[in-house]
Formats: structure tokens, C-alpha cells, sequence
């Protein structure tokens, strides 16, 4: 279990070490707090609520890695769908398909150069259709499936005009609504940041009633 | 207006309404020098590299489109270079006079480092194929023309999103903050009791350090833009 998790954490780029710091961390602070704030404020119900966020932190920090995980893998679709506008200026620009592959290394990241590596070492030795779906299947993405039959399309029938066309009428349309998921994406993570103003007021009226209801108790008591 | 002074006066408002709410020192003050330290030594350095990056992708778009036009019409690459040269801002020519006494295409390898963008290192490969088999520039470089005007559509609609969010956030809590400031003046027999209490001290406290933390959050994401390429932050400028 240690194994996989530790895996887990190599695959997603992350420290195992400073991971599992953070988590603990994260669980003695908020343990600690409660207990603490339990013997200086004798407040049973706040001491419960920071305590239970040594509990509930942890597991919601444990939960980011599975979205980290798909974020990863759309980053690599992302990727490789920008770096083909560059193998299209390669193709357009009288190099054939396997030098525009090996033209796109120097742009690539780690992930994509070793991936296009074994694709160009494939391509050596099998020149049918299968290294361009193996290398499709590594982004579980139909479009990339689509950009490579495209791709190897052209390649079957030679780099020819019509070839080419047929992969740039392909290629724009998914570059258009790439474009546009990408703009969508950011103004979708801006408005996640209205929720904090709302939060905010939320926070302030909770503060407030406490506030004000301990006076009212502290006064029923004198009574 | 300008940055430095826009930081200063968010934390001043900030620790003038601390202190409106809790009618002490010591916390505003705690919250104006977190204020000012969180902005000076993360905010600004992030938003001056952000502003770097993408004024220099616009110089890159600017250089590039130039530089192909003004190929084509004079086919060669001094003529573009002189043309082109002359429509760029000062920073690029201060660089630029550096290089002057040298060969064109020295030039442009040199120009690389400034620019740093891969688009910009695309566009020497379509130079250097044109310089070796000649014809039309404008055909070679249609395709990097087009991917450089979809990277200017994409700075142009994330600063706009960009824009109106930071209207929309610090619009959202001013109004927040005034309720805040109204109730403290609404309640004010309650208020004389309630100030003098460590949990609403520190519970007001903790929610001027989340409004610092949704700003920290607004500039992270509108800082983050996705242009690829190697460029290398210069802090001086």
C-alpha cells in the first residue's frame, strides 16, 4: 500500500517525503490547536470543530492527488495539440513527417520527448499504422486519435497537398475549441473566486452572533 | 495607476477598517505590515513578472509579423531588419545597439535570448529554409503567423477575464468590508463589549489574513499564462 502511494506520488512529479510531512502537518497542528484551545479557552464545541480539521485537512488534501492525476493527463493532450501547430509548420515548410516529429523534441516536455522518441524509434521499424494508435492511446484523448490517423494518413498517401489539407482542416477545427477550452478554463478558475467574498460575509455574521450571544449569555448569568 | 501605491492604499483600507472593528492598535497594525509584505515581496514581484512576459510576447508578435512583411518586400534580410528595427520600442533598441555591427542572421540568432519564445525560435528555422532555398516568405510562414496571432487572441481574452475578476473580487469584498464598518456603528452598545473579546479579536483577524489569501489566490491564477518558450526573467527591468 506504502508502495503504490509512494508510486502514486513519483508519477505526479510530488516529494513522497514532504508529502506525507505536510499531511501529518497538517493533522498534529490542527489536533494540537484543539487540544490547546480546549485547556486556554475551555470552549468544548470550538476545540471539537479545530480538532476535526485535523481530521477532515489531511483527507481533503489527500483527495487532490486523483485531480492532480487527471489535470496531468490533460496537460499532455493540451500539449501535444499546441506542439502539432508546430509539426504542421514543419510539414508545410517541405519536411516530412518523420523529421517534423523529431523537429518537435527541443519544445517538448520530458513526458512528450520520451513518448516521441519511442514513436520515431517505432516508425523505424514498423510502418504501419500501429505506432501512430500506440502513440494515440498513451493520452486516452479521441481527438489525438483522430490528429494521428490523420497524420498517418498523410504519410500513407505522401505529403501532398491534399494530404496536408485534409490534416489542417482537422487540425484548425480541434485547434478552435482547444483555443476556446483553454479561455473557458480560465475565466472558470477566476469565478471559483467569488465564492470567497460570500464565504467572507458568511464568516462575519457567524462572528458577529457569537459575539453577541455570549454577551447575552454572560448578562442572563449575571441576572 | 500605479501598482506600488494601489498595494499600499488596499492595506492602509484594510487596517483602518481592523481598527474601526476592534478599536485597537496592535491588530491593524499586525495586518497593515502582513499587508505590506505579502504584497511587496509576492504580489508585485509576481504581477512585474507577469506584465515582463507578456510585453514581451507582444514585442515577439511585433517583431515576427514585421519582419516577415518587411521580407517580403525588400527580400533581404538587412532591408527587413532595418525596417522592422525601427517600429520597435526603446528597451529593444537599447538591446539591439549592442549587436548592431553584427551579420544579420547573427542578429536574429542573438535576438533569441530576448525574445525567448518558442514561436520566435520556429520563426528563425522558416529565415534560415529561406535563406537556403528562397521563394515566398509569406508562404513558408503563414502557419507561424497564424499561431502567433491565436497565442495575441489568448493574452488579450486572459487579461480581459483578468481585468473584470479583480473588479469583481475587490468590488465583492469592499462591500463586504462596509457591512462590517456599518455594523460596528449599528451595534455599537454590543460592540463595546464584544471588541474587548479575544475571540472576536482574533476571529476578525484571521478574516482580514482570508481576504489577503483570496488576492494571493486572484493574482496566482491571473498571473498564470500558458506562452512556451525558454524566457529568462530580467528583475531589473
Amino acid at each position: 500500500m506504502k508502495r503504490n502511494f509512494k508510486d502514486r506520488l513519483t508519477l505526479l512529479g510530488l516529494n513522497y517525503k514532504k508529502e506525507i510531512l505536510i499531511i501529518v502537518g497538517i493533522f498534529v497542528l490542527f489536533s494540537g490547536s484543539g487540544v490547546a484551545s480546549y485547556f486556554i479557552f475551555k470552549e468544548l464545541y470550538i476545540s471539537l470543530i479545530i480538532g476535526a480539521l485535523g481530521i477532515a485537512l489531511p483527507i481533503f488534501y489527500i483527495t487532490r492527488y486523483s485531480k492532480l492525476e487527471k489535470e496531468i493527463e490533460k496537460n499532455h493532450v493540451d500539449e501535444f495539440v499546441s506542439l502539432l501547430s508546430y509539426f504542421k509548420i514543419f510539414v508545410s515548410n517541405k519536411n516530412n513527417v518523420y523529421n517534423s516529429f523529431k523537429m518537435l523534441l527541443p519544445y517538448s516536455s520530458s513526458y512528450l520527448q520520451e513518448h516521441l522518441q519511442i514513436l520515431l524509434n517505432s516508425i523505424d521499424v514498423d510502418k504501419s499504422i500501429g505506432p501512430y494508435v500506440s502513440f494515440a492511446n498513451k493520452f486516452h484523448s479521441h481527438v489525438i486519435e483522430s490528429l494521428m490517423l490523420s497524420i498517418y494518413q498523410m504519410v500513407d498517401n505522401g505529403v501532398n497537398e491534399n494530404g496536408f489539407n485534409e490534416f489542417d482542416v482537422l487540425f484548425n477545427n480541434i485547434r478552435a475549441k482547444h483555443n476556446e477550452e483553454l479561455i473557458d478554463k480560465n475565466k472558470k478558475s477566476l469565478d471559483t473566486l467569488n465564492s470567497f467574498p460570500l464565504i467572507g460575509a458568511g464568516a462575519l455574521t457567524i462572528i458577529l452572533s457569537i459575539s453577541i450571544l455570549s454577551i447575552v449569555g454572560e448578562m442572563i448569568n449575571v441576572l | 495607476m500605479n501598482k506600488y501605491l494601489s498595494f499600499v492604499l488596499i492595506s492602509i483600507s484594510i487596517a483602518l477598517i481592523t481598527y474601526i472593528a476592534l478599536d485597537n492598535f496592535i491588530a491593524p497594525i499586525i495586518i497593515f505590515l502582513l499587508f505590506v509584505i505579502v504584497s511587496f515581496f509576492i504580489f508585485l514581484p509576481s504581477l512585474k513578472k507577469y506584465s515582463f512576459k507578456v510585453n514581451r510576447f507582444h514585442e515577439c508578435y511585433h517583431f515576427i509579423n514585421n519582419f516577415i512583411i518587411a521580407l517580403s518586400i525588400k527580400k533581404s534580410l538587412a532591408g527587413a531588419m532595418e525596417s522592422t528595427v525601427a517600429s520597435m520600442p526603446i528597451e529593444f533598441n537599447d538591446v539591439y545597439s549592442n549587436i548592431e555591427s553584427q551579420d544579420e542572421m547573427d542578429k536574429l540568432n542573438y535576438l533569441s535570448d530576448y525574445f525567448g519564445f518558442d514561436v520566435y525560435l520556429l520563426f528563425l528555422q522558416i529565415v534560415s529554409l529561406w535563406l537556403d532555398e528562397g521563394g515566398d516568405i509569406l508562404k513558408y510562414s503563414k502557419h507561424l503567423v497564424s499561431e502567433t496571432q491565436y497565442n495575441e487572441e489568448y493574452i488579450s481574452k486572459v487579461e480581459a477575464n483578468a481585468k473584470k475578476k479583480t473588479f469583481e473580487l475587490l468590488t465583492l469584498w469592499a462591500f463586504c468590508l462596509v457591512i462590517l464598518v456599518f455594523l460596528r456603528f449599528s451595534l455599537k452598545d454590543f460592540y463595546s463589549y464584544i471588541k474587548n473579546q479575544l475571540f472576536f479579536i482574533i476571529s476578525v483577524s484571521v478574516f482580514m489574513i482570508f481576504v489577503l489569501f483570496s488576492i494571493f489566490l486572484l493574482i496566482r491564477k491571473i498571473t498564470k499564462i500558458d506562452l512556451k518558450g525558454k524566457l529568462v526573467y530580467e528583475k531589473k527591468l
